[in-house]
């Protein structure tokens, strides 16, 4: 599963990145693998998305998302 | 014995506090010297220690790690890759966000890695309070045993000294470090996996530690509360509402709250204007304070308060933390326009002003998405329009009523703002087909918790904008008023006049109106006549005439000109009582037709809604986008469109 995909409210846990050239900048704002994020926020037409991760509320563009795999929780 | 300046550099995250620090500590009774678009990368301010040492603090741009992603970033990275450096700092002041020790500590271990010397500030400790959490400091200070570390709160004035003191003791105790490991930057700056791992080793060993010195003992009420708040505000549809609702909400505070004290600054203005033409010699050297710089100095102050509020409002939106949903709801929006949501703070501080407006696209990280922004900032109307429009509504729109309630001359006022963005977002779009994409844009952006403002924070940015405003502004427009006062009092034709003079007298007119002709006789005659007569023809077909041409020619310098220069050239035609409004009500031309109709003057707003006109934006975007080719781009094509657009204006409305 795609992180664009998971549903509002819902937990997930970060498998990996499949990006290259925003590896960096995710690992530096605190997604790397093994973290958990819940999704928080949402806009129209697949605009940004906004999710917890490690207390903190992160928003990412749809496209970005899209880079990170993981494994839906509860 | 030469006494020694210790650099101190203050660095952070976004989001941690680090302006407040700042503010706090440099107190800022002695304003910054920096005109907001001289040192806009950093700020810098020399202070006293309570123990006499020299001390000048740097503020940096807040950053997440020292390897830079975009412009406003890049500044920590190139000072601290060279030790040689005029602002690598002896020691440096971190400031860390405590309610995000992880993320935090990444940064600071970059730098303990360079070498650098670090006092750790943990600042927003009453937040941790909030969010139900407790920080275990003696836990905190084992884990990071070569550092000092002090719990502190920016909002306090009390802690200032205790920062302060902590910098005299490491001064004292001479614990600076001898060698830096700038190779350590320079090494991974090129190697992508290497930097990845060293940053991933890092956030681990943050990680650690944070679960170490960080325990939840209550209920988390601040995450709740923004949680809460988001629901709302940020709501897929409602939140557009919402968004809609402050501006309209920002721009009917800033025209109501400032009637008043508007009103006190004119009343005074024409009170001194007047007392100084009755008490002070008649002569050259009074026609020139009484009707050059006195008017013109009126001209700018009077807009403090419109200026002042606006500022305030922006500083509210960005303190409180909304402004980051704003830029979260919109960037799916401005996307195809080719900007990004990010635009969205440069578009509104436009409002305010190009120049910050277009320093602050630096965060934008896709170099296309922000030539565009700072392309498409100066449409946005900016404050020193506001003189223009004001008085130009004044002179040609009637006091009536729409649909019994809406006043028109507010209506146009929102009309001529409307436009403005309409056209920021259009030519965004025009352009978005030209300009080559060059890298990615990255957004990912930290949404902060709700907080009420910084007090202090937003007083030092209200102050600091305005005095900016007030200062730049001033300069210009009292350096003009006295060029053209002196072009317009004197003449290279004098015999001319005189003959023309003695043949009005030989005509049987009364004495008053024989006085005015005189005065006109002499002003067209002018230097400034002159040159007015000259590009009379340009600008005829948009239905001005050659006063407002040299009004034109002076507002490429600043816009705001405008009001000072009609001020300067109509009070040397006709030194009576009237105010500039009433002047230009009355002024006709040759055969007798007034000189501000409907369609003139709305001719004359829309070329200022579209037009260039401002050289201290031109010297920033050649600045920004580093050749001239984009300012000159800006001048011409906006030129061009202005003179068109008012041209079909005034044909419309004749």
């Amino acid at each position: 599963m795609l992180l664009s995909e998971l549903p509002l409210g819902k937990k997930a846990k970060i498998k990996q990145l499949t990006c290259t050239d925003l590896r960096l900048k995710m690992i530096e704002m605190g997604l790397f693998e093994g973290v958990e994020v819940v999704k928080e926020l949402e806009t129209l037409a697949k605009g940004p998305m906004a999710f917890w991760v490690n207390n903190y509320l992160l928003s990412l563009r749809y496209s970005e998302a899209k880079m990170v795999e993981i494994e839906l929780l509860d | 014995m030469e006494k020694k300046q210790y650099k101190v550099a203050l660095i952070g995250n976004p989001n941690t506090g680090k302006s407040s620090v700042y503010n706090l500590i440099t107190n800022q009774n002695q304003p910054v010297g920096n005109f907001v678009g001289v040192t806009v990368d950093k700020k810098k301010h020399s202070i006293l220690s309570p123990k006499n040492h020299e001390i000048e603090i740097i503020d940096f741009p807040g950053t997440y790690s020292i390897f830079p992603q975009s412009e406003d970033e890049k500044v920590v990275f190139d000072i601290l890759k060279d030790s040689n450096h005029i602002d690598f700092p002896d020691i440096v002041l971190f400031v860390c966000n405590s309610t995000q020790i992880q993320r935090n500590l990444l940064l600071f271990f970059q730098l303990q890695q360079i070498g650098l010397p670090v006092v750790l500030l943990l600042n927003m400790t009453d937040k941790l309070r909030l969010m139900g959490k407790k920080i275990n400091y003696q836990e905190l200070q084992k884990s990071l045993p070569n550092c000092t570390i002090l719990p502190i709160n920016a909002r306090l004035k009390s802690d200032k000294n205790i920062i302060l003191n902590s910098l005299d003791n490491f001064i004292e105790n001479n614990s600076f470090s001898k060698t830096y490991n700038t190779k350590y930057l320079q090494k991974l700056a090129n190697q992508p996996e290497l930097k990845e791992k060293d940053t991933l080793d890092k956030i681990y060993q943050a990680k650690e530690i944070e679960s170490k010195v960080i325990s939840q003992i209550e209920e988390d009420k601040s995450s709740k509360f923004t949680k809460k708040l988001d629901k709302i505000l940020t709501h897929k549809i409602g939140g557009y509402f919402i968004l809609l609702s402050i501006l309209f909400g920002i721009f009917q505070i800033i025209f109501k709250l400032s009637e008043t004290p508007m009103e006190w600054i004119d009343a005074n203005f024409n009170y001194l204007s007047n007392i100084l033409n009755q008490t002070l010699p008649p002569g050259i050297l009074t026609d020139l304070i009484a009707q050059g710089l006195i008017p013109g100095l009126g001209g700018v102050l009077i807009f403090i308060p419109q200026i002042a509020i606006l500022f305030l409002c922006i500083g509210i939106l960005e303190e409180t933390g909304y402004m980051s949903r704003a830029v979260f709801l919109l960037d799916r929006w401005m996307r195809p326009l080719g900007l990004s949501g990010k635009s969205v703070v440069p578009l509104v501080s436009s409002i305010g002003c190009a120049i910050p407006g277009i320093l602050s696209t630096r965060t934008i990280s896709g170099e296309k998405n922000r030539l565009i922004s700072i392309l498409v900032a100066p449409f946005m109307s900016c404050s020193a329009r506001i003189p223009v429009y004001t008085i130009l509504i004044a002179v040609v729109i009637p006091d009536v009523y729409v649909l019994g309630f809406i006043n028109l001359k507010g209506l146009t006022l929102l009309f001529l703002y409307l436009l403005g963005t309409f056209m920021a977002l259009f030519s965004a779009w025009i352009l978005n087909l030209f300009v080559k994409e060059k890298n990615k844009d990255i957004f990912m952006l930290e949404l902060p918790f709700y907080s009420l403002p910084n007090l202090r924070n937003l007083f030092v940015t209200v102050f600091t904008k305005t005095k900016d405003f007030v200062v730049g502004a001033g300069k210009i427009i009292l350096a003009i008023s006295i060029v053209l006062w002196f072009l317009a009092s004197f003449s290279p034709v004098n015999d001319k006049i005189d003959n023309e003079i003695k043949h009005l007298k030989s005509s049987d007119l009364s004495t008053t109106e024989l006085e005015n002709k005189e005065a006109s006789i002499r002003l067209q005659n002018s230097f400034i006549g002159i040159i007015g007569k000259t590009i009379e023809p340009v600008i005829e077909p948009l239905g001005y005439d050659w006063k407002i041409g040299i009004a034109l020619i002076t507002s490429f310098a600043a816009r705001e000109v405008f009001v000072g220069t009609l001020s300067t050239i109509y009070s040397v035609e006709e030194d009576n009582e009237d105010g500039l409004i009433e002047k230009m009500k009355n002024d006709s031309r040759l055969d007798r037709k007034k000189v501000y109709t409907l369609a003139s003057g709305m001719s004359l707003m829309i070329f200022y809604v579209f037009a260039m006109q401002c050289m201290a934006t031109l010297a920033v975007v050649k600045r920004e986008t580093q050749t001239w080719k984009w300012p000159i781009f800006q001048l011409i094509s906006m030129g061009i469109l202005a003179y068109f657009a008012s041209w079909i204006t005034f044909i419309i409305l004749k």
